[in-house]
């Protein structure tokens, strides 16, 4: 239980902070790649906040973001940026081997976070993240943002309000990894960064390897030093649905195991598919699996007088009328949100609990980094989910907390 | 099946495995070269580590590294060591630590390994080292919280490395013993050291911590520090620490103030209301919201106060508390004001009608009603709805005749909630006396969603109405309910209308088709794009098609994907094959990348045909080895 106790409001519809005094929000973005401008461009749609900076360490990049938001200044180091008193509030949106620091040093810095999947690159990290938000009393949202879309949340009510009975299974499907989007896998020849790329600062506390394209841009998700394959690229998200749906936001697993096929790949080490057991008290199992197509993509919940499965393209149940359902006032309801982006930022005018906060981030993570932990040692890991280890098994709770390169300290 | 993959996955290494010749091929590993022997190795000493056979794979290990000929080596061998390494590896370790190009792979090693000889290794070699190695070995003991290493820490948090003096004040903040407290104390503060000091606090007793969080809220730190210092000494000690929370109220800041309402919501609880017109509009909110967290039923009190207030936030958050704390005694207040208000306050009064938790609420709305003024009526029948008070259905069917507009669309739209089978030839009554267009469109979404609700989607008395109905818009209404009900007795009337000697009442039966929820009128649709007189008809029907073939059934996806291709084929414009593609590229199966691929010379939807043969690419390489 976090011992900071946010300020929580009513019971399904967030304050909304249109009607506050003040209600404006100076952000600063931190990684502006892939996931980062586009979803800059989302929050610069909200009239409340203003773009004051930007931070990258690929000029291109940079470059790109600078133009979309010409108004915010640019940094090469995000920690200029945090240094920046008229900053409320940051996005991060770096590589997952990076996500502790930045958010530790912003959580110092008195700024609140909006915070990528998975909430960190390992389970320490994690931690460290939860306890320094707690420390500082930040507001904290993590980008799993189908918590806010109305299908995800009316299919955890049917299920939190018994609607298919006693749940004992829960699959999840999730993409295949080593997915080779812009096509540059075959590049892993060691050799020279590109000019506009600080190579040494985009490896920060990753253990140095010389510079190959295969390693950075989005596949850094395929290399167990920068990411933690497709299972921790989307455990942010259809497992953490899958605990909400169960109420296990302050829980998790008992054990879990694992078993990934090997990747033929250079530098790409994690699994290009995989399936992953976790055991929760209770008996109940969640099967989670990447890349096979015997297990549909998104989260299925079975119980004992039905199921329901959501996914981005939709619900569907059984029996199917409970599609039409009513969630009656003397229920169960989970939180409504227009927008997840818009309630982090009425979040920080109101300093209220976001959907998705780093303790509970932390959780639905766990079952990803057990997995992964569980698929290189080929062994069954018992987890104490109150006391949050590993039991009997120290070569493995080693695996818990990676050190980080010199300087960096998390 | 895991236990199959996870007994395959073992033999399959455990049978190719010599770790001695593993060992052999790793020594000349480059970074991005063939990764088999430095992988397989790698999965052996994860397998082998605990085990009785650890010792032995070290000692090959070890000797590995003195043979390795290249960086990638060294480093693929010091993972292993990490994994599997023992107090018998420390030394070779130890010996890396004064190498700056081998320091950072031995120091992982090392403190993974942990023991007290790993601990006094790391220590030995801080003297002897500069930073960056320095800094990381500083980082390190830090981590293994090795109690041993105060005194050499301490001596860096004067070190003109910056990055060395925060690992020591951070590594001292881990150790966290009286030593390392002292150090700590006496050091000028920075945000290093300040970030320390609180996590030496959150380990200390309530005195020790109380002293740190003393200084912390002292002037001099940033405005993060203090509001963890101050709300971390109103943990441990009250007395001290309320005035300045009350202070902090006032402060302007608006995490000082978050921070504040929340520690004295918890301390003081309802109590904390009196602050309330003393502290700036924003503070006033976030008191309301804390107290309504609280959950205590002598919060109501306040919030129905706050209601009432100038301030419009004020306002809106009492309504949000009401939506969990309200009762049955504040449904005609809820319901006057929601008729009153406008915007976000209106929003929260209606959310707060459609959510109040009291068992009485269903009936103090039903009671309201018939006395309430139009506006306010309005706004209880659309709770009503909003709360599925299915018990109300014939209240709502009375309401719907009412002679004000407002109130009857409101509850045609509450009855769309409610009704069920019974409501069905009353609201079909309605619909066919309905006195404006907008009505009838509103009871005809009512009169379908009343059939979905009933078992068997009955469509007996709108097939009656139908038959009997002079005028076209209430026939095209009718044949609209038909299609979404979706029952096959009302295929036949919908048939025939196609036929009919009214053209709107053609285009009516058509449209009927395109939205059927099943597929059953596919073949229908495809008879009249292949040869019906009008070409709008054959483009309509033939976007039905399309639009019914994507409807989820037991058909195999190659079958799917044969109806698109038909689709495909009668297409004469680029529209159409648009819509073809778009749909196509959710079918992942063989037969639909080879149709994407046939229309990528089509000039016209080239781009198109380009993005569905990609996506199916894609799709297909995440299911087929």
């Amino acid at each position: 239980m976090n011992r900071r106790v946010f300020l929580g409001v009513g019971a399904a519809v967030v304050l909304n902070a249109d009607v506050l005094p003040g209600n404006r929000v100076t952000l600063g973005v931190i990684g502006v790649g892939w996931m980062g401008l586009a979803t800059m461009k989302i929050f610069m749609a909200d009239p409340r906040v203003r773009i004051a900076g930007i931070s990258d360490i690929d000029q291109d990049h940079l470059k790109e973001a600078s133009a979309a938001a010409p108004d915010a200044r640019t940094f090469h180091e995000f920690e200029e940026l945090l240094a920046r008193p008229e900053i409320d509030a940051v996005y991060a949106a770096v590589p997952d081997h990076w996500h502790a620091i930045v958010a530790v040093s912003a959580a110092r810095a008195g700024k609140d976070i909006y915070g990528e999947k998975p909430l960190a690159h390992d389970w320490a990290e994690g931690k460290a993240i939860s306890d320094a938000v707690a420390r500082y009393g930040c507001v904290w949202q993590t980008g799993s943002w189908q918590r806010s879309l109305p299908e995800f949340r009316f299919a955890c009510e049917l299920v939190r309000n018994g609607r298919i009975g006693k749940v004992s299974k829960v699959e999840v499907g999730l993409p295949a990894g080593l997915t080779d989007w812009d096509g540059l896998g075959h590049l892993v020849e060691a050799g020279p960064p590109p000019k506009t790329l600080d190579w040494q600062r985009w490896l920060g506390p990753a253990p140095w390897v010389p510079y190959a394209a295969a390693r950075v841009h989005k596949t850094w998700r395929w290399n167990y030093d920068t990411g933690g394959g497709s299972l921790m690229d989307w455990v942010g998200h259809h497992v953490d649905i899958a605990h909400w749906g169960l109420g296990l936001d302050n829980s998790g697993p008992i054990s879990v195991e694992g078993a990934g096929e090997p990747s033929p790949h250079p530098i790409w080490n994690t699994p290009p598919r995989w399936r992953v057991s976790a055991r929760y008290s209770g008996g109940l199992t969640m099967h989670i699996s990447g890349g096979y197509d015997d297990v549909r993509p998104g989260t299925k919940w079975i119980g004992d007088e039905g199921w329901v499965w959501v996914d981005r393209s939709g619900i569907e149940t059984s029996p199917s009328g409970l599609l039409s359902s009513k969630i009656g006032p003397n229920e169960l309801r989970l939180p409504v949100t227009a927008s997840h982006h818009r309630q982090f930022i009425d979040c920080v005018l109101t300093r209220g609990e976001t959907l998705t906060p780093a303790h509970v981030a932390l959780r639905s993570a766990t079952p990803g980094f057990l997995g992964n932990i569980a698929m290189r040692t080929g062994r069954t890991i018992r987890w104490d989910p109150a006391r949050q280890e590993i039991l009997g098994d120290p070569a493995a709770q080693r695996l818990l907390a990676r050190t980080p390169r010199s300087p960096w300290s998390i | 099946m895991i236990g199959f993959l996870l007994f395959f996955a073992v033999s399959a290494v455990l049978s190719a495995a010599d770790p001695k010749v593993l060992v052999q091929e790793v020594a000349g590993y480059e970074f991005g070269g063939d990764p088999a022997a430095a992988r397989e190795l790698e999965a052996l000493t994860f397998h082998t580590a605990g085990n009785p056979e650890a010792p032995a794979l070290e000692k090959l290990l070890l000797a590995g590294l003195e043979s390795a000929r290249t960086m990638a080596a060294k480093d693929a061998l010091c993972r292993d060591l990490a994994i599997v390494g023992s107090d018998a590896a420390v030394s070779r370790l130890a010996s890396m630590l004064g190498d700056p190009a081998m320091a950072e792979m031995a120091r992982y090693a090392l403190e993974r390994i942990s023991g007290a000889q790993a601990r006094a290794a790391l220590r030995g070699a801080l003297a002897r080292t500069l930073p960056p190695v320095e800094t990381g070995i500083v980082v390190s003991l830090g981590r293994l919280r090795d109690e041993a290493s105060v005194d050499a820490i301490r001596a860096l948090l004067a070190s003109k490395d910056a990055p060395t003096a925060a690992a020591a004040a951070d590594a001292l903040g881990k150790i966290a013993n009286a030593a390392a407290r002292s150090a700590l104390l006496a050091t000028p503060p920075s945000p290093a050291v300040s970030e320390a000091l609180l996590r030496l606090a959150e380990q200390s007793n309530a005195a020790d911590a109380a002293g740190i969080y003393r200084r912390l809220s002292a002037g001099g730190q940033s405005e993060a520090v203090q509001v963890a210092a101050l709300e971390g000494w109103s943990r441990v000690d009250l007395k001290q620490a309320t005035p300045l929370l009350h202070a902090a109220l006032k402060s302007g800041s608006v995490r000082l103030q978050g921070m504040a309402v929340r520690e004295l919501a918890r301390i003081e609880g309802v109590a904390l209301a009196r602050e309330i017109p003393n502290v700036p509009e924003l503070a006033q909110v976030q008191i309301i919201a804390a107290l309504t967290d609280s959950g205590r039923p002598d919060v109501r009190p306040i919030l129905v106060r706050g209601v009432a207030s100038e301030s419009e936030g004020v306002r809106v958050a009492s309504l949000n508390g009401l939506a969990k704390l309200g009762t049955a005694a504040d449904v005609a207040m809820l319901a006057n004001r929601a008729a009153a208000a406008t915007g976000d306050e209106q929003a929260a009064a209606r959310a707060a009608l459609g959510s109040i938790r009291d068992g009485a609420a269903d009936a103090a709305i039903l009671e309201s009603l018939p006395a309430a003024e139009p506006k306010a009526k309005v706004e209880l029948i659309r709770a009503v709805g909003a709360r599925d008070i299915a018990s109300a259905s014939d209240v709502l069917l009375g309401a719907a005749t009412n002679t004000n507009r407002a109130v009857r669309l409101e509850s045609v739209r509450a009855l769309r909630e409610t009704a069920g089978s019974r409501q069905v030839p009353a609201l079909v009554g309605l619909l066919v006396k309905a006195s404006s267009e907008n009505e009838r469109k509103e009871l005809e979404r009512t009169v379908a969603a009343a059939i979905s609700r009933s078992q068997g989607s009955p469509v007996a008395e709108v097939v009656k109405a139908y038959r009997s109905a002079g005028d076209d818009g209430v026939r095209t209404s009718l044949l609209n309910v038909m299609s979404a009900a979706g029952n096959s007795e009302a295929l036949p009337v919908v048939r025939q209308a196609l036929q009919d000697s009214h053209a709107d009442i053609q285009r009516a039966a058509l449209n009927a088709l395109s939205a059927w929820p099943t597929p059953a009128p596919l073949d229908d649709l495809l008879t009249l794009a292949r040869s019906a007189g009008d070409t709008n008809r054959r483009i309509l029907a033939l976007r039905g098609y399309i639009k019914l073939a994507q409807i989820p059934t037991n058909r195999r996806p190659a079958e799917t994907a044969g109806l698109l291709n038909t689709a495909m084929a009668l297409a004469a414009r680029p529209e159409e094959k648009r819509t073809v593609l778009a749909a196509v590229q959710k079918v992942v199966c063989p037969e639909s990348l080879k149709l994407a691929r046939s229309a990528l010379q089509d000039p016209d939807v080239a781009a198109e045909a380009q993005l569905a043969a990609t996506t199916l690419e894609r799709e297909l390489s995440y299911i087929k080895k």
